[in-house]
């Protein structure tokens, strides 16, 4: 990234805990089953009922949490929409497929099927607040958020511009999560409950009440933990900073062992005395968990002191009030993604 | 007799249009479905011709003539009785 | 601001649709005004009164064609994704394992949903189909793909509907531009599938005959499925083992119509600050453009909307354009890069595709290219690809 600096000016989530709020600092939604929906807002205080009356949830949280990120950075509209979503539009998607499996090829409306696109999402926000700027969806399994970050990032820099919204959004409708389980995405021994996340930021060039500055982020590929561990090590030493320089790191580890393997090798290479905060085990793990991940890592810099119920281990760790925070997570072993988040 | 289909196609087109505000008293049957009325669109009127089809056996041949059909509630309670197979 | 970029070089491209597999093929049924639109005949629909530009195999055909064994599970998108891939590496004199320091970016919607369509009822009910849950989402067609090759540097997947395949083709740009990486591997694949043929269906934009981009009696469009994949490198590596760009991508746009969910704007708003934006990155003037490949698919509402932002934009110096997707079908998620592909071709071989649309236009002052027209020299070629919810982009490909 180059020397024009980034900053987080506000962000907003809708998940399994408190719907646009930080409840889950102080006191945190038990987490109780396999499969926890998330905890919806009453949308009509967000949205008209003509605006959103054939919105699926997914879309209905997008463009309240789009609309909770604008009006914190107390903007009309961003410059840019970048989504990234692992599934898209799940419940419309299934109801289209569903009602062709079942009853034919005949007697569909166009409904289902004109919301199943993954970009309905940045779409709809982008119909929301009028924007005709730059709109783009990733779709990448659990590194899509990574991504839009990554894209937007590119887009302020390369184009010289002020801001972009990014978000990731992903509903687990009841059928995708029997889905999600048969394919081992959820469900394996020891591992936190499937969720849903809705996450957005305002990724800006301007510091003016923002909550952090991004410093850098990357996401790449390698193969095994070796190369993941010389790639963070490059990151952190091209941006001039060493293991030393963080003071926690925010990750994805869900309590399965074989998932979380490549997390703890990570830290173990290249930050092992740092203090690691694990996020799913309050959020629950989907596709677009990460956001919600990068969100408290952006929280946790505007706090003076990081709650016990976030860190990973039951050692008991010294109060920390970060300065640094390296979030990192991966998908499938395969795709790593890092940031490092400062305050200010 | 018509009446009561009024009051049944009101439920029916609440229900599948998602108008999830309304109640069937909202709904004037003489009162335009699209433009001014209710504020319905082009994709609604789709929705309501797979709607005659799929509850009241009736084929319509294209959009345009969707566009007469759904002039009112009323309008369509009339095509109705007229066209049904179901 | 004033930035020097690297050059960003077209060395390979790979392309498989209705006109058949690879470039020779591809040319052939341009140069010839062939179209490739045609009777169903491998998609299992009931809807067979609907022509398609089919690739006529075989799911297992193509499975059988590339050397992938009947016991690994895969779907129609993935494979033809690996198609173009391997013409397009072939081109640019990669092997397949030179790519550690590649990004890899795809773009797709239906992804695995001709598996999913076919086997959705099993995977409600029980274990036995489980492969194909995973090869369902957008980023499991890119893996799958990526997995044949590699190791790479960088792995994305893009979907924004039918203008996926650009997207994805601008995203590599920019990481090129900004320096993010040196080369990329970019394009979209799309399979044709009952869900989106019925959801098209649904929507009443699908034509019974061949579409008729432009014209007053246009109906629709007409489906079609393929891949395409260019090789873009940073100029630099490219002349360094000894490859000549092939042209250049020298612009880009995307831009939100933000009007409707599936309808565009009368004035075509969206495509023309797509257009314009992609002109700006280029530092062209629109009387540069020697063609356009315009979307048009054949929908009254997208052709009166691409050519309202036509004329604003480009006024009396419109050049020539066509839309070629009455040759392909409209493959919408890698329309963007087939067409791109079919674009690269047009100003390697001097000529303007047709539109394959005659009779009366939709306006009198709407002249799409009616005839093929060779020996024509194109030094910037601009491609577009709009897709639902009002997202628009535009490209720019230039020689010189």
């Amino acid at each position: 990234m180059s020397a024009t600096p980034l900053y987080i000016r506000s962000a907003a989530q809708i998940s399994l805990q408190s719907p646009l709020s930080d409840d889950w600092l102080t006191s945190p939604r038990a987490v109780v089953g396999d499969y926890v929906r998330a905890v919806d807002p009453n949308f009509r205080d967000h949205l008209s009922g003509s605006s959103s009356r054939r919105m699926g949830l997914v879309l209905k949280r997008a463009v309240t949490v789009a609309q909770q990120v604008l009006s914190e950075a107390g903007l009309d509209r961003p410059e840019a929409i970048v989504v990234g979503t692992g599934l898209g539009c799940v419940e419309s998607t299934e109801k289209f497929l569903e009602a062709l499996c079942r009853t034919g090829e005949t007697l569909l409306g166009p409904t289902h099927f004109m919301q199943s696109t993954h970009n309905t999402i940045a779409s709809a926000i982008a119909i929301h607040t009028s924007c005709h700027g730059y709109n783009i969806t990733f779709s990448h399994k659990a590194v899509s958020f990574d991504l839009a970050l990554h894209d937007a990032a590119l887009w302020l820099l390369s184009e010289g511009r002020t801001d972009a919204f990014v978000g990731a959004f992903d509903e687990v409708t009841p059928t995708y999560h029997v889905l999600l389980r048969r394919m081992g995405f959820v469900g394996r021994d020891g591992q936190v409950a499937c969720g849903e996340a809705a996450a957005g930021f305002l990724l800006s060039t301007e510091s003016d009440r923002a909550l952090c500055r991004l410093l850098a982020q990357s996401v790449c590929r390698a193969t095994g933990s070796g190369e993941a561990a010389e790639r963070l090590s490059d990151f952190l030493s091209a941006h001039n900073l060493t293991a030393a320089d963080i003071d926690v790191v925010v990750s994805g580890i869900n309590g399965y062992a074989p998932h979380d393997e490549a997390y703890d090798q990570l830290c173990r290479y290249v930050c092992p005395q740092v203090p690691v905060v694990a996020y799913k085990q309050v959020f629950g793990e989907c596709y677009s968990a990460p956001a919600l991940g990068f969100y408290v890592a952006c929280r946790l810099l505007q706090h003076d002191a990081i709650p016990h119920h976030l860190f990973s281990s039951a050692v008991s760790v010294a109060p920390i009030r970060p300065t640094h925070i390296l979030y990192i997570n991966h998908s499938q072993s395969t795709d790593y993604a890092f940031a490092l988040l400062q305050r200010i | 007799m018509k009446e009561e289909l009024i009051q049944k196609l009101k439920q029916e087109i609440i229900e599948v249009l998602n108008l999830e505000d309304l109640t069937p008293a909202d709904i004037d049957a003489d009162a335009p479905l699209f433009g001014e009325g209710l504020g319905l669109d082009s994709i609604d009127a789709l929705e309501l011709i797979v709607l005659l089809e799929r509850n009241y056996g009736i084929k319509l041949k294209d959009a345009a003539e969707g566009k007469e059909v759904f002039k009112s509630v009323s309008v369509m309670a009339d095509y109705i009785e007229a066209h049904r197979t179901l | 601001m004033s930035v020097c970029f690297p050059r960003i070089a077209v060395t390979g491209m790979g392309i498989v649709s209705a006109l058949g597999r690879g470039k020779a093929a591809t040319l052939d049924s341009l140069l010839s005004s062939r179209s490739g639109v045609a009777p169903m005949s491998v998609l299992d629909s009931v809807h067979t009164d609907l022509p398609v530009g089919e690739v006529k195999e075989t799911t297992e055909a193509l499975a059988e064609a590339l050397g992938v064994s009947p016991s690994i599970p895969t779907t129609r998108s993935a494979l033809l994704g690996l198609m173009a891939i391997d013409e397009a590496l072939e081109q640019a004199a990669l092997s397949p394992i030179s790519l550690r320091e590649t990004a890899f970016v795809s773009a797709t919607t239906v992804g695995g949903m001709d598996q999913s369509e076919r086997y959705y009822l099993d995977f409600l009910t029980g274990d036995e189909r489980n492969d194909y849950i995973a090869l369902h989402d957008v980023g499991a067609c890119t893996d799958w793909m990526a997995s044949r090759y590699g190791p790479w540097g960088y792995v994305a997947s893009v979907s924004t509907a039918c203008s996926s395949a650009a997207n994805a083709i601008i995203h590599g740009a920019r990481l090129i531009a900004a320096g993010e990486c040196r080369r990329v591997i970019a394009g979209g694949t799309e399979c044709l599938t009952r869900f989106h043929l019925n959801g098209f269906n649904t929507l009443l934009i699908l034509d019974h005959r061949r579409s008729r981009p432009f014209s007053a009696s246009r109906a629709g469009l007409n489906l079609g499925e393929g891949a395409a994949f260019l090789v873009l490198e940073d100029e630099q590596i490219a002349l360094e083992r000894g490859q000549s760009p092939l042209a250049y991508v020298t612009g880009w746009g995307n831009a939100c119509d933000a009007y409707h969910q599936t309808a565009t704007s009368a004035d075509g708003e969206g495509p023309y600050l797509a257009m314009k934006q992609a002109l700006e990155r280029a530092r062209l003037l629109p009387s540069d453009i020697s063609y356009i490949n315009a979307h048009g698919t054949g929908t009254p509402d997208n052709d009166r909307s691409e050519f309202a932002a036509l004329q604003r934009l480009f006024g009396e110096s419109l050049p020539p354009f066509s839309s070629t997707k009455p040759f392909t079908g409209h493959t919408t998620s890698a329309s963007g890069s087939i067409e791109s592909v079919i674009c690269l071709l047009a100003m390697q071989h001097g000529f303007i595709p047709p539109n394959l649309s005659d009779g009366e236009m939709l306006s009198p002052s709407c002249h799409p290219v009616a005839e093929l027209q060779r020996r024509q020299t194109l030094r910037h070629v601009m491609c577009n690809s709009f897709g639902f919810g009002g997202n628009d982009s535009a490209l720019i490909f230039s020689f010189c």
